[in-house]
């Protein structure tokens, strides 16, 4: 390539890339603020909107409902995809595809659709409102996360690495603990960390399901900032980006490094 | 592998009890509410009725919002793939050292939530924001502009969520071709962007196809952006459907808007595929 | 009694039977090969011998036992597979005391057959390495300590050197060999190479379309195939067209061929005026100058190949014959010569179809 030409496609992917990362960086930024408005670039250096963050009774209990929905969300599902990935690979083969897109329609479907076609349900069946109904919803929608980390995973797996530890004298049970788990176990674990992500920061879903009284870190931020427009929400918002990292950074020292092979 | 059915049926049955009764039932009632007269006291009365269909195509009103919602969609597509395209090829190419930086960034807006993404578009954009002070500094403006709750907005905080979505399927379409099929198209006499006219960008078809699909649906069935970004004046089909359920709680015609939406999103996707059709069976990989 | 029985084995996927009836004993500390081309059916058969697929119909026994009812992992048999299927997150002597530790076998004996499996094969060193660590050769020979360890009451190797180039292919064909006649190991070898079926086998089975061609001693194979699919696979092979003339003792006869008699060998019983396919591999024919006894040809091609000379000639009824001669005389290409053929080698066999 011509020099000039690098150059100009050189700035381009630097604009690009700077656009994808534009938001996040500004709304980390705002979040440590010195000043009382919102405002970029941020008026001097502090927590205080942490401090404001962590005192406030709402955002605490918003934050709380946020982290039980995704690690109960995160734990079900990867139990349920596991089953899921096993059960579709022994599935004759001409009812794989139809399981496979069952399992991952949460994805493909819109989520504002299946929010409402549950919203509807749940009432019907007299789960209305309830912590149980979004609890449920966000479990349909972090499924397909974790069933196709899985899948992949054991896709991986020849059949014959089965077969040759049943000619050793292992039965199915054996087998699955010694030869299938670990080596499926990160792909579950990386399911597992998607699950919880997009668990902590569904919107719609729980926008529409929300129990009375209950306010997930989302929508809490939301609703403040129907009123107010103040550094505290991106004081939340950075938080929740927060969080996100570290359970990613947890999931690699823990089993990232396991992945040997 | 010999196991016994019992013994598998066993394994997939809490999967499928999940999704029958959360999700399949769910649409189902759905499709069945649709058809539905309202009712005072209860999601719908007794009787059946097309009304609902009726007035879901027949109100210019909603009619209008719908076929807005599509040409949006469309709108945000195109722009996503531009600006996608790019991108996947850098990250198709990049050395394996910088490649974990570079996946990073561009799922970099699926990490960060909906709310911070938009948050940050509306610090951007704000009154005394960062946009409106190079423009003042650049003397392209004399005043800041008012760029909150407007088309534009919503459309590039949309096709920036977008990225990832149309990226991460070009980028692998991109690393199945072939290298050796550059240095052939090279020896057969190709410059540099015949290459990319006549090789590169008919293989990469299969993921540009796939992530087209998947970016139109996210974007006519987006919600919570149009709302915070677009506010009053943005109206897109999901704000619509969400005031009628839960604003009026007219629930069978909110149902009829929402599968409206999803029969025209089935009929734009399904007329994409078939267009592209002759082209997939032509990059279809050998098997 | 044989140690292995198989009694009219069946298995159809669908439409299409892959084993189509197939009957074989195997003897106590046999080397027995299943010989064919890919989709003949040998490895269905061998994977319903490990109890992998269940058979549609028919009954396996080893020692006189039906072993059907039994999951693989209760049939006490060593696999060896083509694609070696060693377990990539367990060190090579993990791999190899894997049967051991499902069986329950004490730590202290574990270690030490595991020591001797890996002496076998030449891999005591490697012994705590990974697989993914190892070249293809190395990983197959762990596939091997592995089966032998657990001392299985059969040896199953579903193409094992396949994936191997040709030299390592070499190595490790005698070293299976010598692996299973130590141990004493009745093995089951599926390949569909005839050199190392030749190499390696006490008795082959050549294999067509699910059902069993011929079994006997590579000898017999070789020389005394039953039909032309049989010769045709199992090395180069000429057929010409025979018309017996007459019998010229006990399974011997004179053949009219190309408008030429000759003496040939062929089973019992052949009548005058029978035709059949007179089976002539190349180093069995010799030219000799026009005018010779034999069967008048003409040169159409010579080639050097480093130990002799390949000629191609062609009959009277166009024939085509290939043959390998020693390099001392030269040869013109379009000069008529004659072909004789060694009546102990020229063997007579039912007409049909090459593989």
């Amino acid at each position: 390539m011509k020099r000039p030409l690098r150059y100009l496609s050189g700035a381009v992917l630097a604009l690009l890339y700077a656009f994808l990362l534009m938001p996040l960086v500004v709304v980390a930024l705002a979040s440590f603020s010195g000043g009382e408005v919102l405002r970029f670039p941020p008026e001097g250096f502090s927590f205080k909107w942490y401090a404001r963050f962590f005192a406030n009774e709402s955002f605490l209990s918003a934050l709380m409902l946020s982290l039980r929905l995704a690690l109960v969300s995160a734990v079900t599902v990867s139990v349920l995809a596991t089953m899921a990935a096993l059960f579709y690979r022994r599935l004759p083969y001409r009812w794989r595809e139809p399981f496979r897109i069952l399992v991952i329609m949460p994805l493909l479907l819109p989520e504002i659709l299946t929010a409402i076609g549950l919203l509807f349900f749940l009432y019907r069946v007299g789960l209305g409102s309830s912590a149980f109904g979004l609890q449920i919803g966000h479990i349909v929608v972090t499924l397909p996360f974790a069933f196709l980390s899985v899948a992949a995973a054991l896709q991986q797996i020849d059949s014959s690495l089965e077969e040759a530890s049943a000619s050793l004298g292992a039965g199915t049970f054996e087998t699955f603990r010694r030869i299938v788990w670990p080596l499926i176990r990160p792909g579950i674990f990386t399911g597992a960390l998607f699950a919880f992500i997009v668990s902590f920061d569904m919107f719609t879903m729980s926008f529409l399901l929300k129990p009375i009284g209950g306010n997930t870190l989302p929508l809490a931020v939301f609703d403040y900032l129907k009123y107010d427009f103040d550094p505290m929400a991106a004081a939340a918002a950075t938080l929740s980006v927060g969080f996100a990292l570290l359970v990613v950074l947890l999931v690699e020292k823990t089993v990232g490094l396991r992945r040997a092979f | 592998m010999r196991s016994s059915p019992w013994r598998t049926a066993l394994i997939g049955a809490p999967v499928l009890a999940l999704l029958f009764v959360f999700l399949v039932l769910p649409y189902g009632e759905m499709v069945v509410m649709s058809f539905r007269t309202p009712a005072n006291g209860a999601p719908y009365g007794d009787a059946w009725t097309l009304a609902n269909y009726g007035r879901a195509f027949g109100d210019p009103f909603y009619l209008g919002v719908l076929l807005r919602t599509l040409g949006i969609g469309a709108l945000i597509t195109s722009l996503t793939l531009l600006l996608s395209y790019p991108i996947a090829m850098h990250l198709a190419r990049v050395s394996d050292r910088w490649h974990v930086f570079f996946y990073a960034c561009v799922v970099s807006p699926l990490l960060v939530g909906v709310l911070v993404r938009n948050f940050g578009w509306m610090i951007v954009v704000s009154f005394q924001g960062p946009l409106n002070q190079v423009l003042l500094a650049l003397g392209l403006i004399n005043q800041p502009l008012r760029l909150l709750f407007n088309l534009p907005i919503v459309v590039v905080a949309l096709v920036h969520v977008f990225v990832p979505f149309m990226v991460l399927p070009i980028t692998n379409a991109l690393r199945n071709i072939d290298p050796s099929l550059y240095d052939a198209s090279a020896s057969l006499g190709a410059k540099g962007y015949e290459t990319f006219w006549r090789v590169t960008l008919p293989l990469s078809v299969p993921g540009v196809l796939a992530g087209v699909v998947l970016v139109f649906v996210l974007a006519i069935s987006a919600f919570v952006t149009p709302v915070l970004l677009g506010g009053q004046n943005i109206v897109m089909m999901s704000s619509i459907v969400i005031q009628q359920l839960i604003g009026v709680f007219a629930w069978p015609f909110g149902a009829a808007l929402a599968m409206a939406l999803s029969i025209m999103t089935i009929i734009a996707v399904s007329l994409l595929t078939l267009i592209m059709r002759p082209l997939m069976r032509r990059t279809a990989r050998w098997s | 009694m044989a140690h292995l029985e198989i009694a009219g084995l069946r298995k159809s996927h669908g439409a299409v039977q892959v084993i189509a009836g197939v009957d074989l004993a195997v003897a106590s500390g046999e080397f027995f090969t299943l010989l064919g081309p890919s989709g003949c059916g040998k490895t269905t058969t061998l994977r319903c011998i490990a109890g992998f697929i269940a058979p549609n119909d028919g009954d396996i026994r080893v020692d006189g036992a039906s072993v059907l009812n039994a999951p693989p992992e209760k049939r006490g048999f060593g696999v060896v597979f083509q694609n070696y299927a060693l377990f990539p997150h367990l060190t090579v002597a993990e791999n190899v005391g894997y049967g051991l530790k499902t069986r329950r076998v004490p730590w202290e004996e574990a270690r030490r057959r595991v020591g001797e499996a890996l002496a076998m094969v030449q891999l005591f060193g490697l012994k705590d390495r990974l697989p993914r660590e190892l070249s293809g050769g190395q990983q197959q020979r762990v596939a091997l300590a592995r089966a032998i360890v657990i001392r299985p009451r059969l040896l199953l190797l579903d193409e094992p050197l396949a994936n191997l180039d040709a030299k390592l292919r070499h190595e490790l064909r005698w070293l299976i060999r010598d692996v299973q006649r130590a141990q004493g190991t009745t093995a089951i070898y599926v390949t569909h190479d005839h050199a190392e079926a030749m190499a390696l086998s006490d008795r082959i089975a050549v294999m067509r379309n699910g059902q069993i061609a011929q079994v006997g001693t590579p000898r017999e194979i070789y020389q005394r195939p039953l039909e032309r699919y049989v010769a045709s696979f199992t090395g180069e092979t000429n057929t010409l067209e025979a018309r017996v003339v007459a019998e010229a003792g006990p399974g011997r006869y004179r053949v009219a061929v190309a408008g030429s008699e000759l003496e040939a060998t062929g089973p019992a019983g052949l009548t005058p005026g029978t035709v059949r396919h007179l089976l002539a591999r190349p180093e069995s024919l010799s030219l000799a100058p026009e005018g010779a006894a034999g069967v008048s040809v003409r040169l159409d091609a010579v080639v050097y190949v480093g130990a002799a000379l390949r000629c191609e000639v062609v009959t009277a009824c166009k024939q085509r014959v290939v043959l390998q001669v020693p390099v001392q005389r030269a040869y013109t290409p379009g000069e008529t010569l004659s072909l004789a053929i060694d009546p102990a080698q020229a063997w007579l066999m039912a007409p049909g179809e090459a593989a």
